[in-house]
């Protein structure tokens, strides 16, 4: 050897991180590729069969947190469309009595609205009762009888802000961070920086009810992360997920044969090759094998009690008349069954479950409209958080349930409309509520002004909301980061300074 | 040459020493500046400049800082104040404050750098290219062109043997998926196999490489980076029925081989490239798979903004490998780019608005058939053209030797049948006013002073007064000529420089209804008609004129002049009154599209067949009334527009090659892209195709050659790759060919166990690398293997079957998949049709990009979802059916051994070796003995008929084993 360097000097460059690697993962290949190395000369059955065994070689391995965790898994409901929070969480008697009065112009300077004609806009009142529940006092309308029941479980925010108007930039704001396309999800940051308890199954599941949302399937993308983050939709009607049923006369056994021959013919390729990516091919064989038996197996209810089904609300049907927010007739019903196929999945390990219901979106219409879909989502939701109580795994999941932003204290005044019915897209103030994984219940957090126009207690942006969230999951989203195209990015925006809401942690 | 015995880190880190480019010294770009951009320009940096310096402006590290110490004191490191808080014992003083400490060698390096002056070097990416002088080998025999010189040098140093050439099986099936994605078909393999000549092996790279399946590959590549789809992306997301129109053109741009350099500039300014082909300006489509939000509340010019942002950022991220999209809050945090250089390079396409242009549905070639039969006739009529043309060139001659004398009479009276009233103007034209009637006849008594009258000539003129400026009184400016009349002459003949399809000026000869003049579309304009008289008007007098005009609908002219001609002149088709003798080739032109009856109707053919299979393609087109101004926007927002900031196009001027063109246009922008002086575009783009050819690229950060990008490895390669590219007049084929035709390519893959622990990511090449095949690709192995495949090459987007309920994932399940029958089910991946809100679920569980950004390396992940996609999914089980029923049929294949060496070939090219038969057969028999005794589960999973379906089940169980194998869906 010729010329030097100092010794210490180099190790770095040489083992330079794959870019953009989770640290984890990259520690893992590292292990991984010694244990090959070890295995390398002669891979014959017992190298095969630790490779099968080996769930290092999955880039969906659970990993450790950076700091202790309060919750483990999340349920977040995305109710699409912006329900109308003036009308089930926000009380404003004021709202009432200023009904059909024009609101104070100073409040409307600069403002855009999606439709309303700010010229001729006028306040329009809830024509909801509202009532106080639970020790805390909680309030809730009328048509949320058994969320209100939870009350003291539920950590309600009613000063949530965000920065888009338009629901599929602000679907994708709330969903993914930023309202713009090709940004990982909620629950790919998740599994990503967490991986999943479970191997048998997606770590990241979407169920859906009704009609599809404004933001479809890139709602829950994995953008620039690799597609094993992706939310994994469970389907409502035939295989619960995608191709998970043999072909048409291919039995199980079969099925299994045929994999053990794959398996034996790709390791004689990975002795010749010594390639990992071989050896993860065939981890990955005996995960969708296994994926095939634990899927169906979650899917199939008949375990369950009537009771259990009842409280969920399986039996039900429609109520008559419809409205916007239903698909086919049964919508009650799958969002009952959503929430308690929801329940089992996190039971079995899933880290986080989306569930996608759209039509919130109340322009016109909106008592009937709004009865209809609180309707379906009151019943199961409150069922799925005493039932997750009962059985002690509230502590370790966090029940989300909002939207993209809400509506307007303003009725709408859309030309060509008669009568206001309705309310527009409104992004300075609405609310979400949260329960279980170690948020405080009976908690009501943050307050708007008297006509619910905008925060003036305790404003939370989106992006606070956000970086609260990974931090009940012991995750900083200063530094659960990817680096794509040489800038690093993460679930909240760069640009903005996000706040942790301590307060909302028991 | 020795394998070294011991591999050890600290072997491999003396070898890297040597190994790299290095001088004795410590390397700025390459030591200093990644520690800077890592450590410390987070907080000293574009977005915050703390302290008042910044890494990103190197002035501000050698003067004071806020805090009166001066951050770098070149040759003195002690009295650095960089220095003295890296190292700094005080956690409160200890810089960065959050975050690992520096390491102590990183300290050295700062120190070192410090002391032999601080020299500050643009990065290395913004400097000229330096490929250096090629690289002197010890293995003279190995290298066949200068990427092996490099290649081998760096092995060389790390005293490495590469890897021994790849089998030949695995070379022509490495080198069919690299240039057409589709597997070598057996004949080919055992044909080059067999071929003993030396240059067999180029003989197939060049038989890829004119394969129309080239341009298919290499097109969807670059679909990626143009974020190619077939919908709006937004909510409803509207599908885009014209886009695939431009999919076509760049497949057709890289199988001729489109030159990168042209490919780039129609395709960022092919509208403003002068006398722009229809082609030119679909090229500009690229900028058009911006996404577009139509939901009802969204602010139109929100939107735009966004798209002109997407446009400046996917232009720099494509060619210039920056990511230019956080300088449109702030200044860069990490690369010298100011918010306002990022507003200054926005406004190149903040003027470039969206418009159509019609294109060709096919390549104009589809038409030639029906061009040779116009040929043909042609030269039937040849001689009878010949003698028309010179009839009437010497027509022409006469005409233009015997001028004619036009007069504008005195009007002594004008009436209206209607009551309107007619002024006469200073100009002698009449100004039609007052109530616009239904119909009108205007009467107009003309005192001539010209003898031999023999045409009368009517001048029809806009007025500002009128309706769409007129020159008639209908709504849209149009009107109707019904009848002209002369009292005691006759008219015979007549014609106009425009007029209306079927309303020509030889309809106001005669007395008919719903005849006559008219202009649509061409209002607002003036027009003329002249008509002849039968017999001239020998003397002076005065005439009467009547223009009738019932045609109604306020169809009446609303200002006009007539005029008188005299002298005789000879007929001349109104079309070519205005052609010189000499323009022969328009003559014939008229001859045979308009007198010659057989020619003529074939031309009309023609040009209807190109009319009807023509579509309306999004394209850009440069704004030329009111342009835009640009301003920078405040935090980004275009609602906050600081209009006291004024910005000038120009581009970004980090580079060594400066933009510095006054009243600079996109046209400027793109042919300085691609100016051989741009220090970027050449190696950003090589780099890129290298990945695809070898998996990743030699630059590994491929959409990043900002400062936070290390230099490579292979950098003195990379700058001689891409000055190679240049050198070969850009021409994609030429230097894929290049890259193909190395040593370094056709290595083995094999991974190597002595390597493992020191170059295991083959960082130097000294293997090819195992890519799993894209998304598309999966599809187009499976289908191809079994004989599905259609090899339709371009056309529209199709619709293979897909679960039901993923189309219902659309906005209010608004989009109806509606499945593509008969080929077109098996079309290439790359056609399937693509629903931005709603994919394919087949293309995006093996990592196809979902299309909404840019993206220049797909990953490449390994998951569970693929496994039951090729195992279950009914696209692939049908593939699995069909190629065992083509196993089974084929007359040449009569024992299990042939049938399954032939699956096994058709998959992989290579034979299978004894152990893997082995295991194949005894799957067989298993499979055999379990359908004898369950004939119901065999008829279910073969159900074509077979005589014997226990047969056909045993191999459909079988062969889709085969095609899921690792190897299969790898490029080895």
């Amino acid at each position: 050897m010729g010329r030097h360097r100092p010794d210490y000097h180099q190790p770095r460059r040489v083992y330079r991180p794959q870019l953009g690697m989770h640290p984890i993962e990259e520690y893992q290949q590292l292990t991984r590729r010694h244990f090959l190395t070890s295995a390398a000369g002669g891979i014959g059955g017992t190298a095969l069969a630790s490779m099968l065994g080996s769930d290092l070689t999955s880039p969906m391995a659970p990993k450790l947190s950076q700091f202790a965790p309060k919750a483990k898994n999340c349920i977040f409901f995305f109710m699409a469309g912006a329900p109308s929070q003036l009308d089930l969480f926000d009380p404003k008697p004021k709202l009432n009595e200023l009904d059909g009065k024009k609101m104070d112009g100073s409040l409307l300077e600069g403002k855009r609205f999606a439709f309303i004609k700010k010229e001729s806009a006028v306040l329009m009142g809830s024509n909801r009762k509202f009532a106080q529940h639970g020790q805390s006092g909680m309030w809730f309308s009328d048509l949320v009888p058994n969320l209100a029941t939870c009350a003291d479980d539920l950590c309600m925010v009613r000063s949530l802000h965000t920065d888009q108007f338009n629901h599929h930039p602000g679907q994708l704001l709330m969903q993914t961070g930023e309202a713009n396309f090709g940004r990982p999800a909620i629950g790919s940051w998740l599994t990503y920086g967490l991986g999943s308890e479970t191997q048998n199954l997606p770590g990241y599941v979407v169920l859906t009810a009704g009609r599809g949302s404004s933001g479809g399937a890139t709602l829950w993308q994995s953008g620039f992360l690799p597609s094993v983050y992706e939310g994994v939709r469970f389907r409502n009607s035939g295989d619960p997920v995608l191709n998970l049923t043999n072909p048409a006369g291919l039995p199980d056994k079969l099925q299994r044969r045929g994999l053990d021959a794959l398996n034996e013919l790709n390791a004689m390729r990975h002795a010749k090759m010594h390639d990992p990516e071989i050896a993860s091919r065939i981890a990955s064989y005996e995960l969708a094998f296994r994926m095939q038996s634990a899927a169906p197996e979650l899917a199939d209810l008949s375990g369950e009690s009537e009771a259990t089904k009842e409280a969920y609300g399986l039996n039900r049907k429609d109520p008559k008349g419809g409205g916007r927010g239903s698909g086919g007739g049964e919508t009650y019903e799958t969002f009952g069954r959503n929430c308690l196929l929801a329940r089992r999945m996190v039971e079995r390990g899933v880290r986080f479950v989306n569930i996608v219901h759209a039509s919130w979106d109340h322009h016109s219409n909106l008592d009937h409209e709004l009865e209809f879909n609180a309707g379906m989502s009151d019943q199961p939701v409150a069922a799925l958080i005493k039932d997750l109580k009962q059985r002690g795994l509230l502590d370790e999941t966090l029940v989300v349930w909002g939207s993209e932003f809400g509506r307007t204290p303003l009725g709408e005044n859309r030309p060509g409309r008669k009568a206001n019915t309705g309310r527009d897209h409104h992004p300075n103030a609405f609310t979400m509520f949260m329960a279980g994984g170690g948020v405080k219940g009976g908690l009501t957090y943050g307050e708007t002004d008297e006509i619910g126009w905008d925060p003036i207690v305790d404003p939370v942006h989106a992006n606070d909301f956000h970086a609260t969230l990974l931090a009940m999951f012991g995750l900083d989203h200063e530094r659960l980061t990817h680096r794509h195209g040489g800038l690093e990015h993460r679930l909240t925006s760069v640009t903005r300074k996000s706040k942790i809401i301590d307060d909302w942690m028991a | 040459m020795n394998f070294p015995k011991t591999p050890s880190l600290l072997r491999l880190a003396a070898i890297l020493v040597v190994v790299l480019p290095v001088r004795a010294e410590v390397d700025f770009g390459r030591d200093v500046l990644p520690i800077f951009s890592a450590k410390c320009a987070s907080c000293h940096g574009g977005v915050k400049k703390t302290s008042g310096f910044t890494f990103t402006n190197y002035r501000t590290l050698f003067a004071p800082a806020k805090s009166g110490a001066i951050p770098i004191v070149p040759g003195k490191p002690e009295n650095s104040e960089v220095i003295a808080r890296i190292g700094h014992a005080d956690p409160d003083e200890r810089m960065p404050p959050e975050g690992a400490a520096l390491k102590p060698e990183e300290i050295e390096t700062l120190k070192e750098w410090i002391a032999s002056g601080a020299e500050w070097q643009e990065h290395w990416a913004f400097l000229p290219r330096n490929p250096g002088i090629r690289p002197r080998n010890k293995n003279t025999i190995w290298p066949v062109n200068g990427i092996d010189h490099y290649v081998l040098a760096n092995l060389e140093t790390a005293r490495i043997e590469p890897s021994p050439e790849a089998d030949r099986y695995t070379l022509i099936r490495r080198v069919a998926l690299d240039l057409t994605g589709l597997p070598p078909g057996l004949i080919e393999v055992d044909a080059f196999v067999a071929d003993k000549s030396p240059n067999a092996y180029e003989k197939i790279v060049d038989h890829y490489l004119a394969s129309p399946h080239f341009g298919e590959r290499w097109a969807r590549h670059w679909l990626d980076q143009a974020r190619y789809a077939d919908s709006d992306g937004y909510e409803k997301d509207n599908a885009r029925g014209d886009a695939w129109v431009w999919r076509q053109w760049v497949i057709d741009s890289l199988n001729h081989d489109q030159p990168f350099d042209q490919f780039t500039i129609e395709q960022i300014a092919g509208d403003l490239i002068p006398d722009a082909t229809p082609g030119q300006h679909l090229a500009t489509a690229f900028h058009r798979q911006t996404l577009f939000n139509r939901e009802g509340g969204v602010d139109p010019e929100e939107d735009r903004t966004k798209r002109v942002i997407d446009r400046a950022t996917t232009t720099a991220t494509t060619w210039l490998g920056l990511t230019m999209q956080c300088a449109q809050c702030h200044d860069h945090p990490y690369d010298p780019i100011t918010q306002k250089e990022f507003y200054q390079f926005y406004s190149f396409f903040n003027n470039a608005d969206e418009s159509t242009v019609g294109v060709p549905k096919f390549r104009v070639s589809d038409l030639a058939p029906k061009e040779d039969t116009l040929e043909k006739a042609k030269v039937v009529a040849r001689a009878e053209a010949e003698l028309w043309v010179k009839n009437i060139s010497a027509s022409l001659a006469y005409n233009a030797a015997h001028p004619s004398m036009t007069e504008v009479p005195k009007v002594l009276k004008a009436e209206s049948a209607s009551g309107a009233k007619l002024e006469l103007q200073k100009d002698g034209s009449l100004l039609v006013t007052g109530a616009i009637p239904d119909k009108d006849v205007y009467t107009l008594r003309l005192s001539v002073s010209q003898a031999d009258v023999s045409a009368i000539k009517l001048e029809v003129l806009p007025d500002k007064g009128l309706p769409k400026n007129g020159p008639g009184r209908a709504k849209n400016g149009n009107f109707v000529l019904e009848q002209i009349l002369i009292e005691g002459s006759q008219l015979n003949s007549a014609t106009a420089d425009f007029h209306q399809q079927k309303l020509d000026p030889g309809g106001a000869l005669k007395e008919s209804e719903k005849t006559g003049w008219a202009i649509s579309p061409e209002m607002g304009k003036a027009h003329q008609a002249t008509f002849g008289l039968e017999t001239p008007i020998a003397k002076p007098g005065e005439i009467t004129v009547k223009l009738v005009q019932n045609y109604g609908g306020d169809h009446v002219i609303g200002r006009f002049r007539l005029s008188v001609i005299s002298g005789e002149q000879r007929p001349v088709p109104s079309e070519l009154h205005k052609l010189r003798p000499d323009q022969f080739d328009e003559l014939e032109q008229h001859y045979f599209a308009r007198i010659n009856q057989t020619t003529a109707a074939l031309v009309n053919e023609l040009a209807e067949a190109k009319k009807r299979n023509r579509v309306n393609a999004r394209v850009i087109r440069q704004r030329d009334k009111s342009p835009r101004p640009t301003y920078i926007f405040h935090r980004g927002d275009f609602l906050q527009p600081q209009k006291d900031l004024g910005v000038v196009q120009s581009a970004p001027p980090v580079l060594a090659h400066r933009f510095e063109k006054e009243n600079a246009t996109r046209l400027d922008l793109a042919r300085w892209l691609v100016a051989e002086e741009n220090p970027l575009t050449a190696r950003v783009v090589s780099n890129v195709i290298w990945s695809h050819l070898f998996g990743e690229g030699l630059a590994p950060t491929l959409d990043d050659f900002g400062s936070r990008a290390p230099r490579p490895i292979h950098s003195r390669l990379l700058d001689w790759l891409a000055n190679e590219f240049i050198r070969l007049g850009w021409s994609r084929k030429q230097l894929i060919k290049t890259i193909i035709m190395s040593r370094s390519y056709r290595q083995a893959s094999a991974h190597r166990p002595d390597l493992i622990s020191f170059d295991a990511n083959n960082r130097l090449l000294h293997r090819q690398n195992r890519p799993r095949v894209e998304a598309e690709i999966v599809r187009d192995l499976h289908l191809s293997v079994s004989g599905l495949l259609s090899k339709k090459v371009g056309g529209e987007s199709v619709f293979p079957p897909i679960p039901a309920d993923v189309a219902a994932q659309s906005y209010a399940s608004s989009f109806k998949w509606k499945t593509s029958s008969g080929s077109d089910r098996y079309r290439r991946g790359m056609y399937t049709f693509f629903k931005r809100t709603a994919p394919d679920p087949n293309l995006l569980t093996f990592d196809c990009p979902d299309s909404n950004l840019t993206v220049i390396s797909r990953s490449s992940s390994n998951t569970p979802l693929m496994a039951l996609a090729t195992l279950q999914n009914e696209v692939f089980h049908e593939a699995a059916q069909t190629f065992t029923k083509n196993l089974l049929e084929n007359p040449a294949l009569q024992t299990d051994m042939e049938r399954l060496t032939q699956a096994f070939r058709a998959c992989l090219a290579r034979f299978p070796e004894e152990d893997e038969l082995v295991t194949l057969i005894g799957l067989l028999k298993d499979n055999r003995e379990y359908y004898r005794d369950d004939k119901e589960s065999a008829l279910k999973l073969a159900p074509s008929k077979y005589s014997d379906p226990v047969e056909a089940a045993a191999w459909v169980a079988t062969v889709r084993i085969i095609t899921n194998l690792d190897e299969f869906i790898v490029r080895n």
